[in-house]
């Protein structure tokens, strides 16, 4: 008997809840939500500030091309690679179809593209100080640990290219196909362009994972 | 209903207003185009040849490891560059990477050129367009590691 009043006591609740609908937090500003909600918004925003951190720590390297081109490249290739991942991940809910993204979509694999040439840009410069003849890494690393050259930095090399014009090409199919990409005709540029994004966010990952692996073996 | 939407464009916060903002900048872009192309081998045409340009690269790549006067020929491809060719010892060059970065830019334009006439009124198929993308980044990534390139500094000079 208790068991059952305890049964329709959390159906009550359950049902009040829902019709009440009084807690719509998302609408809400953040002085008004209640404190769940502003610790799990604090944790997210402390969990990202402390990945975006992760190539400032090059300012503390004791090599001085560490410390400004290291910190550099870093920060472009960091920022770059989170809206490269962020774009690569809308394209499940845009392959399913979701016409709200759509907009946000075609920006983004903009501003990606945009990004990933910065990255691109910073890391040519980067480049030479790892070829240079005096003390430069590249040198060091084929003389005591060649498989991290040919494994790693050939790969961190050429991959990273890959994903500006893979960005490129994306914001141009999204751009061009207006809202019509969604149409049941358009299947094809809907998936190849979903596809695409899935692999510049792979090959950003990839230089992401492969730069770090070099630079903790030798710094500039 | 309209009291309600306009007290909730009071309380929206700044930072929620300016996401949105952010999320629909540039506007014309956000937008997309007007007048969609009814096939779809103009998208193909796009993305195709920026896969084939990464394969070209990578076979490019190649040449340049194994023949000496063709990774020169590159390096003055890629001389405009900033950085592409400097004297100074400490600083660096880029060297024959540039050229590489040429031959990546260059095939990606003029194949998207040459593609988007061939294809402009084709209709192509999934499986064609995800084929060729497939293939072409698949080889482009496996050619990162030749089997041969951790032995060139072995060969005779």
């Amino acid at each position: 008997m208790a068991n059952l009043r305890k049964k329709t006591f959390l159906m009550n609740r359950n049902k009040a809840s829902i019709q009440s609908l009084e807690l719509p937090t998302p609408n809400k500003p953040i002085q008004q939500k209640d404190i769940a909600t502003v610790c799990i918004y604090g944790l997210s925003l402390l969990s990202a500030g402390l990945f975006l951190f992760l190539p400032l720590v090059n300012l503390l390297s004791p090599s001085p091309w560490q410390r400004y081109m290291g910190a550099i490249h870093g920060c472009a290739s960091l920022l770059a690679v989170v809206v490269i991942a962020y774009a690569g991940h809308l394209a499940f809910p845009l392959l399913r179809g979701n016409v709200k993204i759509l907009p946000q979509m075609r920006t983004l694999s903009f501003w990606a593209s945009f990004l990933s040439f910065l990255a691109i840009a910073s890391g040519n410069w980067v480049y030479m100080r790892y070829r240079a003849p005096v003390n430069g890494a590249r040198a060091w690393l084929t003389e005591n640990t060649p498989l991290v050259h040919y494994l790693f930095m050939e790969y961190h090399e050429f991959t990273v290219l890959f994903t500006l014009p893979l960005g490129i090409a994306c914001t141009w199919s999204l751009w061009r196909y207006g809202d019509s990409i969604l149409l049941k005709q358009n299947r094809s540029v809907l998936t190849a362009t979903c596809f695409a994004l899935m692999a510049m966010m792979f090959f950003a990952i990839g230089g992401l994972v492969s730069g770090l692996n070099v630079a903790r073996i030798h710094s500039l | 209903m309209t009291k309600s939407k306009s007290n909730h464009a009071l309380f929206t916060p700044w930072y929620t207003r300016l996401g949105n903002r952010l999320r629909n900048f540039p506007s014309g872009l956000a937008r997309g185009a007007n007048h969609p192309p009814a096939t779809s081998g103009a998208a193909g045409a796009a993305l195709v040849s920026a896969a084939f340009a990464c394969f070209v690269m990578m076979v490019n790549q190649h040449f340049t490891s194994i023949f000496k006067s063709w990774n020169e020929i590159i390096w003055n491809l890629g001389s405009w560059i900033p950085g592409s060719r400097n004297p100074d010892p400490l600083y660096g060059e880029i060297g024959s990477y540039s050229g590489k970065e040429t031959v990546l830019l260059i095939t990606w334009l003029v194949s998207w050129f040459i593609l988007a006439r061939l294809w402009r009124n084709r209709e192509l198929k999934t499986k064609t367009i995800f084929s060729y993308l497939f293939f072409f980044l698949v080889a482009a990534t496996v050619m990162n590691w030749h089997p041969l390139f951790p032995y060139l500094p072995l060969m005779p000079k």
